[in-house]
C-alpha cells in the first residue's frame, strides 16, 4: 500500500520531528516537515502531500495566510489543511466537532492517536 | 400743734379751745406723733412712687428683651427649617413650647446624623465591594493575559513532550516495569499540565461574556445529556424538578453549560458508588430583603425583583467541614492524585459572579451537598 504523504509546517523543529517519527513508525505515512511559512508553498507545489498540518502562531508568516496561499493556488488548492495549534482548547474543538471557520481544527498537546484518526478523517482511502 | 390733730380736738371739744392745761403737754406729744407721721407717710409715697416707675420701666425693657428673644428663636427656627426641611412638621407642632420644640429637633436631628452616618457606612461598604469585585474582575483579565501568553509557549513543548514520550514508549520494549511506570507517568504528567492550562484559560475567557436571553432549563437538560455516560459508568439515578414557566435569564449559555457540567462532575465523583443526584429549578420573587441570603445577595437581587434558582442536591458524602470555606479558593483540591486542578469550583464561582449571581455550596441535613444557584433575570 502506497504510504500517504504528510506535510508538517511548523516553526517548533522539535514537534515537527517528533510527528514526523511517529507517523513513519506507523508505516502508513510519509512526512516532510517545513519550519519556514514562507516556504510552505513551494513545499505543498513540490512534495503533493495528502494532507497539510499547518501551525498558525509561526515567526515569519502566519498559518491563515498560508492557508490562503495553499487554497489560491490551483495546484494546492485540493490539498486539506488541518490547523495544528496551541492557541485553541481541546475541548474548544471538540464543541465545535474539529471544525473553525470551515477548518478542522487540533489542539495541541496532541496524541498520536488522535493525528493519525485526524489524517483518516480528512484524506482518501 | 398739728393740724389735724387740732381738728379732731375742735370736733371732741365742740368749737371750745379752751383745753384743760394738765393734758396739753400729753396732746403736744401727740401732735409730734401726728407730725412724724406725715413726715413717714410722705416718705413712704415718695418711694412708692418711685418704684412704681421704676418697675414700669423694667416691665418695658423686659417686653423689649423678650421680642427680641422672640426674633431670635424665629430666626434659628427657619435656619433649623433650612437646614433640615423634612423636619418642617416639628415647627407647626410645637411652635407653642419652644423648649419641647428644640429638644425634639435636636434630637431627631441627632437620629437624622446617626442615620446618616449608618447610611454612610452602608455606602463605604457597598464601595467597598465593588471595588474589591472590579479588582477581582482586574485580577482576571491579568491572569488572562498572562495565562493566554503563557498557554501558548507551553503547550509547544507539551505537544513535542508527549509525541516523544508516545514514541519512546513503543520504542523501548523493556520488561522493567520501572522503565513502563516512568513512561506512564510522564503521560499523565503531561495531561496534568495540560488540564491546568486550560483551567487558566478558562479564566482567561471569563471576561468575555456572551450574554443572550436564555432558558435554564434548555441549559440543565444539555448539561445532564453530556454528563450521562460518567453518570451511567457510577450507576447514579437522575430526577429533575424543572419548572416550566420560568423566565427567561440574561447569561452566556456555554459558560453556564460549564458551571452545572462542574457540579454535576463534582458530585459524580463524590458518588462512585452510585447515588441520586436531584436538579430543580424554579424563579422566585423576593419580597424581604436579607431573606434570600446575605449581604452582596440582597445588594445584587432588589425586594420585587424575580430571581431564577437552580438546586442540585447529591447523596455523597458531603464536604468535610474544616474545608468548606476553601472549596472555592484557586488551586484547592481533594483530588490532586486522582489529576483534579483545584480550580473548578474557583472558575464556577467566578463565572456566576461575572453573572452577577450568587452560588452556595452547603452540606444538606441529610446527607450529600446542595449546590444552590442564583440568576438574575
Amino acid at each position: 500500500m502506497e504510504k500517504k504523504k504528510i506535510l508538517i509546517i511548523d516553526d517548533e523543529e522539535d514537534f515537527c520531528q517528533m510527528m514526523e517519527f511517529n507517523l513513519e513508525d506507523s508505516g502508513k505515512y510519509e512526512v516532510r516537515m517545513e519550519t519556514k511559512g514562507k516556504k510552505a508553498l513551494a513545499a505543498a507545489k513540490e512534495f503533493k502531500p495528502a494532507l497539510i498540518f499547518l501551525d498558525i502562531v509561526m515567526p515569519d508568516i502566519p498559518g491563515d495566510e498560508v492557508a490562503q496561499q495553499l487554497r489560491s493556488d490551483e495546484m494546492t488548492k485540493d490539498i486539506p489543511v488541518v490547523f495544528l495549534t496551541a492557541l485553541v482548547r481541546g475541548n474548544e474543538v471538540a464543541s465545535q466537532d474539529g471544525i473553525i471557520g470551515g477548518n478542522p481544527f487540533i489542539a495541541k498537546p496532541v496524541s498520536i492517536e488522535k493525528l493519525i484518526d485526524c489524517i483518516e478523517k480528512n484524506t482518501r482511502n | 400743734m398739728n393740724k389735724l390733730l387740732q381738728r379732731q380736738i375742735k370736733k371732741f371739744t365742740r368749737g371750745s379751745d379752751s383745753l384743760h392745761e394738765e393734758i396739753k403737754p400729753l396732746l403736744y406729744g401727740i401732735s409730734d406723733a401726728y407730725d412724724s407721721f406725715d413726715i413717714d407717710r410722705s416718705l413712704i409715697e415718695r418711694s412708692l412712687d418711685l418704684s412704681s416707675k421704676e418697675l414700669t420701666d423694667a416691665n418695658k425693657r423686659l417686653r423689649q428683651e423678650a421680642e427680641k428673644h422672640k426674633a431670635i428663636i424665629d430666626k434659628l427656627k427657619s435656619i433649623l427649617t433650612s437646614l433640615a426641611p423634612d423636619l418642617n412638621h416639628f415647627s407647626k407642632e410645637s411652635s407653642k413650647d419652644d423648649a419641647t420644640y428644640f429638644i425634639n429637633f435636636i434630637s431627631k436631628l441627632i437620629d437624622e446624623r446617626k442615620n446618616t452616618e449608618k447610611a454612610l457606612k452602608n455606602a463605604y461598604k457597598k464601595l467597598k465591594d465593588t471595588q474589591n469585585e472590579l479588582i477581582q474582575v482586574e485580577k482576571l483579565k491579568v491572569i488572562g493575559r498572562l495565562a493566554s501568553g503563557v498557554s501558548h509557549e507551553v503547550k509547544n513543548p507539551l505537544a513535542m513532550i508527549l509525541l516523544g514520550v508516545q514514541y519512546l514508549r513503543k520504542k523501548i520494549k523493556s520488561k522493567d516495569r520501572k522503565v513502563v511506570l516512568t513512561l506512564k507517568h510522564m503521560e499523565k504528567a503531561i495531561e496534568r499540565a495540560d488540564k491546568i492550562i486550560k483551567g487558566l484559560l478558562d479564566f482567561a475567557s471569563l471576561s468575555k461574556l456572551d450574554i443572550k436571553q436564555e432558558n435554564l432549563n434548555s441549559i440543565v437538560e444539555e448539561s445532564l445529556r453530556l454528563v450521562k455516560i460518567q453518570f451511567d459508568k457510577n450507576c447514579i439515578r437522575v430526577e429533575t424538578d424543572l419548572k416550566e414557566n420560568i423566565p427567561k435569564v440574561k447569561i452566556d449559555k456555554n459558560k453556564i453549560e460549564q458551571v452545572f457540567i462542574n457540579i454535576f462532575m463534582n458530585s459524580s465523583h463524590a458518588m462512585h458508588d452510585g447515588g441520586q443526584l436531584t436538579v430543580r429549578t424554579y424563579s422566585k420573587k423576593l419580597k424581604k430583603p436579607g431573606k434570600d441570603g446575605d449581604r452582596r445577595q440582597n445588594d445584587l437581587f432588589k425586594p420585587g425583583e424575580t430571581m431564577v434558582i437552580s438546586e442540585i442536591a447529591d447523596t455523597g458524602p458531603g464536604i468535610p467541614k474544616n474545608i468548606l470555606d476553601k472549596i472555592f479558593d484557586p488551586f484547592f483540591t481533594t483530588t490532586r492524585d486522582k489529576g483534579g486542578t483545584g480550580l473548578g469550583l474557583s472558575i464556577v464561582r467566578n463565572i456566576i459572579q461575572m453573572h452577577y449571581g450568587k452560588i452556595e455550596i452547603k452540606n444538606n441535613a441529610k446527607g450529600g451537598i446542595k449546590s444552590t444557584l442564583f440568576f438574575k433575570v
